[in-house]
Parts: structure tokens; sequence; C-alpha cells
């Protein structure tokens, strides 16, 4: 008897299934009907049939899609449906939820547009973590310690989940992110090898998920349920993975490998299933770029979003119904979304928010918040007069130019002295210029090819004069190669000089006469270490030969401010031990033999970083790097205690002195970092209100 | 026929998770009109190694492609029917489900176009369209060629020395050459240790005339004259000889040719250049390079 009853049972189970399924595969259909076809007549009868199906979840949800139908069209039928939902399936909460909500019953109190508003400003904001899933807190790495630290939004506090005792070396946390349930934070802690950890939020019961990395990873998104983590993994010879590493034990699967492009992970869809993700295009003309799901057991792979322009920072909105992305589409940089459904694209992207700016998308919070941060970094040209002999400061630093405030940097005096030139970024869309500027009249010209074409490099670096006065000296880079070019300032043409392999940007100066290169690269690994083997090379441009001047074994060892001496004797630099602490400036012969130490600082002392030569060749300048402001310093070049010029300011870089001697030009830098949230971004938010 | 027709009509489907050998991706890419089932999976196997499929029945895919060498036949270049030299030698096929293009000169971009191109070539196996259906009693060219890329996807190769982790010192620091001073990343990149691009490296213009036009065959693109798409690495030490032309013996003749800076011509790629590589770091080179020899598996 006990079998009978359990066979009817089952049989019973089985047919509710049967019928469950049925009813999904049509609303599937419909759903398709709607938001693919876009044919809403069609998509309200599949709906009609799928609410009569008897399966009351299902049925509850065809109404909701009906009722949409039927707004879409303008028709007032909807309000009558989403009423029939209050009345007959007030026991399907979601639906009943969503329903409420379109009747606007939920309190006409709330605020129902778009609101922006600012949770975090200030001097101490850094943007270089994430927030939790609730979004009231935020986690960063410390800039000076590099500890963990969770900064409460709404009180603003500050709390140290980690403290590791100064070393003097380059020890620390980097890239955390919180666990789903906001408990635990994940992060990348660096100590000579690299290891991926985990740490409960009040600071204790710390793990090692995996240590002794050698590969640079970047851990970016918890799954769901925890229990695993999407991390970037950048490979040797600097192609790059998506990967998934257990939370549990560590254990990593490569998920998708993506050469010499590098992914920007958006995360785990809510129900787990997907990844999401933005690429750029392998090369200008190519259309492989765009927003990517990816299912999560490898399955399968779908552009949801082909690029059509720059579709970057792709996140989840709260219900995974929608993909979030930034994209300058329509001119602007934007906020846009997509349908997606089974990790396929449903329908074409619509704008959320025009002229978005420059952000970092951080994503929702689980009241449906976008948070994302602003990182305004504010840079301008300066010049001052000072005596050539003495070097004592006779007028204070002035803005070389009244144009583009804030985004003009690495000023270079021409040989002749009549032209200063620098780089300028001209709009929000990280789009840049060369400016020559005219030193007599103050008359300014962008050279005529933009350079964000070519994407050469600009960021820390100042573009560098031929001796003709009327080239200059820039590089870009495609597939770990390094093309230096000369720029005709007149036509914008570019011819290569020199090409060079290097794992990260090199620096560049050229010899007086220009017949020579100086520059940094870096080559091949140091055994049994995560960094790459530095070289000073002087490269002859006539003879296409290379000399070494310089090199540095040591891991984590950088240079820094090359400059060449004014008769082409010597090349100075700052050579930063990041493991040691330690900067120390030097000089080397142009024609090869041993370094000369002219000054060794600690990171808590005046430490050299960019250089320059006085025009007499009887000083080298450096900027110390110290707390928040930067100083300018001379130091003989036969060596001895270094003095500090009458020049302090943020972010001071690239020092210049004109030829003949009686000014000095360079850049000042101020980092304006905001932590902003967007309420009612999506338009089910704005309804639901 | 009727297992074609099972084929044609879906069958049981692969298992959307499987478990690739250590260094691959987990996602393997698979068209959306040709997923994996177990049954095109198996026809295509057979298919792969029926000798009905050439012209004079003496002669398979495997018998160039054969499993014991990587999927390679060890020749100079491929032979066809009556032993017909080919021009080109013949390309290991691991891991070219996750190939962007095929043939060293990339002609096609989906393996269902590349996999009948040599039954068909009167040079290789010689069939017509009509006797490859008469064989397989297939309903259309398409099925066959299906079940072929399906096969094809599952030849997989990786769980080497470099995958485990487990390199000598000497392969430890051929890798680092690699990525740095020899430079063979640039091009040899990520976890296939190919870019899926088409480089001159000076190889077709070795005699000083260019005896084969590569890439530019397809493009019609003189700065593609010359230029041959990357090969991956994976097994490499077993496909012997190496480049598009076979013309190169050993592992070891590979890195002098490449240390020489490569063979000038008008369009030698500008990554090439005289590397200056001392015979210790030749060979450390050479060791890498066997470590990233591992497990070929296929069917799966």
């Amino acid at each position: 008897m006990k079998r009978i009853v359990i066979g009817i049972l089952a049989a019973v189970l089985s047919a509710g299934a049967q019928k469950t399924d049925d009813a999904e595969r049509l609303l599937k259909a419909a759903m398709n009907t709607e938001l693919v076809d876009g044919n809403l007549q069609a998509a309200i009868e599949q709906y009609r049939k799928v609410a009569q199906s008897g399966h009351r979840g299902v049925a509850a949800q065809a109404l909701i899609h009906m009722a949409e139908c039927y707004q879409k069209l303008g028709d007032a039928e909807s309000r009558k449906i989403y009423e029939r939902v209050l009345r007959e399936y007030a026991d399907q909460k979601e639906a009943a939820a969503i329903a409420r909500a379109r009747l606007g019953r939920n309190g006409a109190s709330r605020e129902t547009g778009v609101v922006v508003r600012q949770v975090w400003a200030g001097d101490g904001v850094n943007l270089g973590g994430r927030p939790s899933p609730d979004g009231r807190y935020f986690v960063f790495a410390d800039w000076k310690s590099e500890d963990l630290v969770v900064r409460d939004l709404k009180s603003g506090e500050n709390r140290f989940l980690t403290r590791h005792a100064p070393s003097g070396r380059d020890v620390g946390a980097r890239f955390p992110i919180f666990s789903p349930d906001g408990k635990q934070v994940a992060y990348q802690w660096h100590d000579n090898g690299l290891s991926l950890r985990v740490i409960g939020v009040d600071g204790s019961r710390m793990r090692v998920l995996m240590s002794n990395v050698s590969t640079q990873f970047l851990p970016v998104s918890f799954s769901p349920d925890g229990k695993q983590i999407a991390c970037l993994l950048a490979e040797d010879g600097g192609t790059s993975k998506i990967a998934l590493i257990s939370a549990v034990d560590g254990s990593a699967t490569q998920l998708k490998s993506n050469g010499w492009r590098r992914p920007r992970i958006g995360g785990f869809s809510p129900d787990g299933r997907f990844l999401v993700y933005s690429l750029p295009k392998s090369n200008p003309s190519a259309s492989d770029g765009g927003i990517f799901v990816i299912a999560a057991d490898g399955s399968r792979e779908t552009a949801i979003v082909p690029e059509t322009a720059n579709e970057q920072d792709p996140v989840w909105t709260p219900d995974g119904r929608a993909v979030v992305f930034k994209s300058d589409r329509s001119g602007t940089m934007g906020l846009w979304s997509i349908r997606v459904a089974e990790g396929r694209p449903q329908g074409s992207p619509e704008l959320l928010k025009a002229s978005i700016g420059s952000i970092m998308a951080f994503g929702f919070s689980r009241d449906g918040s976008f948070l994302y941060g602003t990182s305004n970094r504010q840079q301008d040209v300066y010049v001052a007069d000072i005596d050539p002999e003495t070097l004592r400061v006779v007028s204070q630093p002035s803005l070389v130019t009244e144009k583009f405030v804030g985004s003009n940097w690495g000023p270079a005096w021409s040989p002749d002295g009549r032209s200063i030139a620098f780089f300028r970024a001209t709009d929000d869309s990280a789009s840049r210029s060369i400016v020559i500027r005219s030193v007599a009249t103050g008359e300014e010209r962008a050279l005529p090819a933009r350079i964000e074409q070519r994407g050469y490099i600009t960021g820390y670096f100042s573009p560098h004069w031929f001796p003709d006065s009327r080239s200059l000296l820039l590089w870009d880079t495609a597939d770990s190669r390094w093309a230096f070019r000369k720029i005709d300032t007149e036509t914008g043409e570019g011819q290569v000089v020199f090409e060079t392999s290097s794992a990260t940007s090199p620096q560049a100066r050229l010899s007086p006469d220009g017949k020579a290169l100086y520059y940094s690269v870096r080559g091949e690994r140091v055994p049994q270490s995560k960094f790459n083997m530095l070289h000073l090379r002087k490269r002859n441009l006539e003879t296409d030969q290379d000399v070494e001047l310089y090199s540095a074994e040591s891991p984590g060892t950088s240079f820094y401010g090359l400059a060449v001496s004014p008769d082409g004797a010597r090349v100075s630099f700052s050579r930063n031990d990041v493991e040691q602490g330690k900067r120390t400036l030097l000089t080397v012969s142009t024609q090869g033999g041993a370094p000369r130490e002219l000054l060794r600082g600690t990171y808590d002392q005046a430490t050299p970083f960019a250089g320059a030569w006085t025009p007499d060749g009887r000083y080298v300048l450096f900027t110390s790097l110290r707390d928040d402001s930067q100083q300018v310093w001379a130091i003989s070049a036969e060596g001895g205690e270094p003095r500090p010029l009458d020049i302090t300011m943020r972010g001071l870089l690239h020092p210049a002195v004109s030829p003949a001697g009686r000014r000095i030009a360079f850049t000042g830098t101020r980092n304006k970092n905001e932590l902003w949230v967007i309420q009612n971004l999506l338009p089910e938010m704005r309804a639901s209100r | 026929m009727h297992a074609l027709c099972a084929v044609l009509l879906g069958g049981a489907a692969v298992a959307a998770v499987w478990t690739p050998p250590l260094g691959l991706d987990l996602y393997r890419p698979v068209p959306e009109d040709n997923r994996l089932t177990r049954a095109k999976i198996a026809l295509g196997r057979r298919l792969f190694h029926d000798r009905r499929l050439s012209r004079d029945g003496s002669l398979s895919c495997a018998s160039c492609h054969d499993p014991r060498r990587a999927f390679t036949d060890g020749r100079r270049v491929a032979q066809g029917l009556g032993g017909a030299r080919g021009g080109r030698n013949t390309p290991a096929i691991v891991n070219r489900a996750w190939g962007a293009s095929f043939f060293w000169d990339g002609r096609t971009v989906t393996l269902e176009q590349q996999v009948l191109q040599p039954i068909l070539s009167p040079k290789e196996l010689g069939m017509t369209q009509e006797a490859v259906l008469a064989v397989t009693r297939a309903p259309s060219l398409e099925v066959v060629a299906q079940a072929l890329a399906s096969y094809v996807r599952t030849i997989v190769a990786g769980d080497s020395a470099f995958d485990r982790g487990t390199l000598s010192d000497s392969a430890r620091r051929g890798l680092a050459l690699f990525h740095g001073k020899a430079g063979c990343g640039a091009c040899h990149a990520g976890s296939l240790f190919t870019d899926e691009q088409f480089h001159n490296t000076g190889i077709a213009w070795r005699t000083g005339v260019l005896t084969d036009e590569g890439r530019a065959g397809v493009t019609h693109a003189d700065r593609d004259r010359g230029a041959f798409k990357t090969p991956s690495l994976r097994e490499v030490a077993r496909t012997a000889p190496y480049m598009h032309d076979g013309g190169l013996a050993t592992l070891e003749q590979v890195i002098d040719y490449y240390d020489r800076g490569g063979q000038r011509n008008p369009g030698l790629d500008s990554r090439l250049r005289p590397l200056h590589l001392f015979p210790a770091e030749k060979q450390d080179l050479v060791t890498f390079l066997r470590s990233l020899t591992g497990r070929v598996r296929d069917g799966r």
C-alpha cells in the first residue's frame, strides 16, 4: 500500500513538474516574442495563454509581462492586470511587489526620479577597493601603510582590518573585495611573492587561499554563494586570463584566455551562473571587442554588446535581468543597459544616463543603488623664474597657460628656447593632444594628429625635443613592442627611429646631437622572481647598435627621471628599490663604465624622483617625494649635499630648465577622488518608487 | 544512415562541464549551430580515420594527422595521393577548438569550413563531393563537416610540466628567455603559445626569393607576402620538422634561425633581430620547449 501511495505521489509530482516545465517554456517563448521579435500584440496573446496554465508562479510572471506589453503600447489595460495580480496572486510575492510598485502603492513620499548623491569626498578618498553588497561600507588598501581599511560610508569612520609592521619593504594588501554576505574580504597580499587571502570584516580569521603565486592576479568578484572568487590573471609575457579560485581550498580553474587584451570583469550574475566582462578590440579595425557574458561552468559565451565605440565596466543589475555598462556610443560617455536572459542579449542597448564622464563603475548595492567613483586628476604646467647662477627662485610659479586648466602636463623646452611643448587632455574621454606654445607670444597650437590615435605613452612622461626644435620624441606600444617615433610638429607625421620590447613602458631621452637614444627597458625575468631585469641602454641611431650602460637585477627595481647632461657626456637617473625602500640618484658616463652615486635616500627622506640638468651642466635637479608635497632639489653633478629650491607643490613632476637657464617649468598634480551613488537609475527602480 | 540522421538531429549533448587538461581554458568555443554531441564526435572520429575518404582508399585524415605524432606526420611537407608532395608542412591540429583561423595561411575561419578542404583537394585525398556523400551515406556535406569539426574540437593537449609548474632549472631559465631576451612570447603568446596572427619571419625568403605567398594568397596584401600563422607550441617537441615548409628539422635549428634574426626580406617582421644567444641559453630554450610536451587526448 505504501508503495502504491508513493507511486501515485511520484506520478502526481512528475505531472506537476512537467506542467511547470511546459508553462516556463511557453513563458520564455512569449518573452522571446516580446523582447527579441518586438511583436507586443503577439506576445500579449502568448502571455495570456501562459496565465491560464494553472501554475500560479509562472502565471503571475506572465501577467506582469503582459501588463508591461500593454504599458509599452500605452494601453490602460496594464493597470487592470496589475490590480488582478494583487487580487488573485497576492501569494506570489515578487510579482505582487512589482504590481504594487507599478500601481504606485509604495508610498508617495519616496523620490521617483534619478538621484545622484555624493557619499565620500575629500582628501582621503581611496577608490582602490570595492563597496560592500549593502553599499554601507567601502574596503580599500591604505595608500601609505598598504593595510586593509573598511570605511563606514554613513559615519565616515575608517577601521583597519590588517596592521603590519613597517619593514622598509614593499609589503601590503591590494585589490580587496567583499564577500556576498559582507562578512569577509578577499584580497591580494604581496610580500616578495603574492598570496590570495580572506579575512573577516572584524579583522579575524585570516586565511591564505593561495600562496607564493608568481602570477600577478586581481580578485574581482565573489560568486553569490561565496564559494568562488573570479580573478584576472596576468600571465608571463603579459597576456591575461579569467580564472575562478575556490574560496574554500584555493584551487584554480582557468576559465577563459584573452591574449594581449585585458578584460574588465564585472562579476557574477545574481544567480551565479554567468560572468560579465568587457574586452577591447584586438586592433582598431577588428570587430572582436565588446561586452561578453560567459557561463561560469565554461559551457558557452555570448557577445551581448558588440563593440561599436568604447564599451566598458559592465555590471549586473540586482535582478540579473540586465547588464549596465559604460559606453560613448552616443558621443559622450554614458551609462547604458542591455537586457539579458539566459546569458543572451534581449533587444538593443538603452541609454540610462548620458554624459556620466570618466567613472569607475562599482555596480549595484542590494537596494538597487548604483555606486561609482570619479578620479579627477588635475594637472597644470607651471613656470617660475630662477637665477641661473644661484638657482634662487626669483618669481613664484605661475600657470604657463590659462587654457584647459587642470588638463596640461609634461613640459619640454625646445632647444632653441622658442617653444614649450606639453600634453593636454582635451575632453573627458581621455583623448590627448600635444600643444606647442610660443614662449614669445603665448600662441598655442595642437599637433595635427591627435596623439590618442596612436596611443602614445603620455601618463608620467613628457615629450622630448630633437635638436632641430621641430620634432618630438614619443613612443607607443603594441603587443609588448615599443616604437620610438620622431614626430614632426608641423605635420604630425611620425617616423619610427627604433623599436624594442619591454615588459613595461620604457623611458627615453635623446643625446643633445640627436644621434643617440638613451632608454630603459624591462627585459627577461629575474630567476625565481616575479620581476624582470631592468636595463639602461644607449642606442646609436646611425648604426643601430646598442650599448648597455647599466642594469639592475634586483626585484622591484625601477628607473625614473632619465636625463642627459647638456654636453652629452652623462646620463642621470633615479633608481627606485621598492624592496629596500630606497631611491638613489645616479649618473653614468654615456661611454660606459661604473655609475656614480650622487644621492641615496629612503622613503621617509627626500628621495630623488623626476630629474633634469641645468643648461650649464653644473647641477642635476630632482624632485623629492615626501608626504603630500614634492619639492625641487638641486645637487652638484660632482656630488655633495643637495639643496632645496623654493618650489614645493603637490605631485610635482617633469622639472625642465629653459635653455637659457632662467626659467624652470614643471607639472603640478592634484588628485580629486569621489564616491557617488545613483538612486533609481534603472527604469524598473523608478517605476517601483 | 541512421547514425548520420541522429547526428543531424542532435543526439546526446556532451556534458556542458568538461574537465580540460591542465593549462587549457574551461571554456571551449563551439558554434551555436554545431553543439558538441557524443554521436557527432564519434562519427567525426570514425570519418577522421576512414581511408575510404580518399580517392584510392589509401589515405585518411589520420594519415597526415597521426595521433601518435601529436596529429602530425613527421614529414617535411604533406604527402597526398600517390605520394604527391604538398607545398607545406602538416600542421599539428591540437587545441584547434580555440583557433581563430585555419591552415598556415588562415584561409578558413571555422573548422567546419576547414575540414573538408583536404578531403576535396585533388592533391590530398582527392575526393569529389558526390563521392564523399556516397561513402559516408550522409544527407549533406554539412553533416560530414560538422562531425569532423566536432571531433577535431576534442583533440586537446595540455597537462605539461609547464602547466604543472614542475619546470627544471634549465626550463625555468628558458621560460625567462622565452618572454625576455629571445622575445618568443611576443607571437607565441598565451595559454596556447600562439597569437593566431600572421608574421613574416623570412622562412619563405631563405633562398633570396619568395617561395610561398603565405597569407597574401588570401588577403592579396603586400604586407602579408611570406607571412604565416604562428603555430602553437604545445607538443612542439613531437611535431618536427618545423616551419610552414618543414625546412628546419630540429628545435635547435629553429632557435638558431631566430638567433640570426630570421632571413632579411622587404616584409620581415620588425620584431625579428639578432638575439646573440649564448649556447647555454639556446639549450635552456630547447629545454623549455620540450617542457610543453604533455598529454594529447581526443574524443571528449
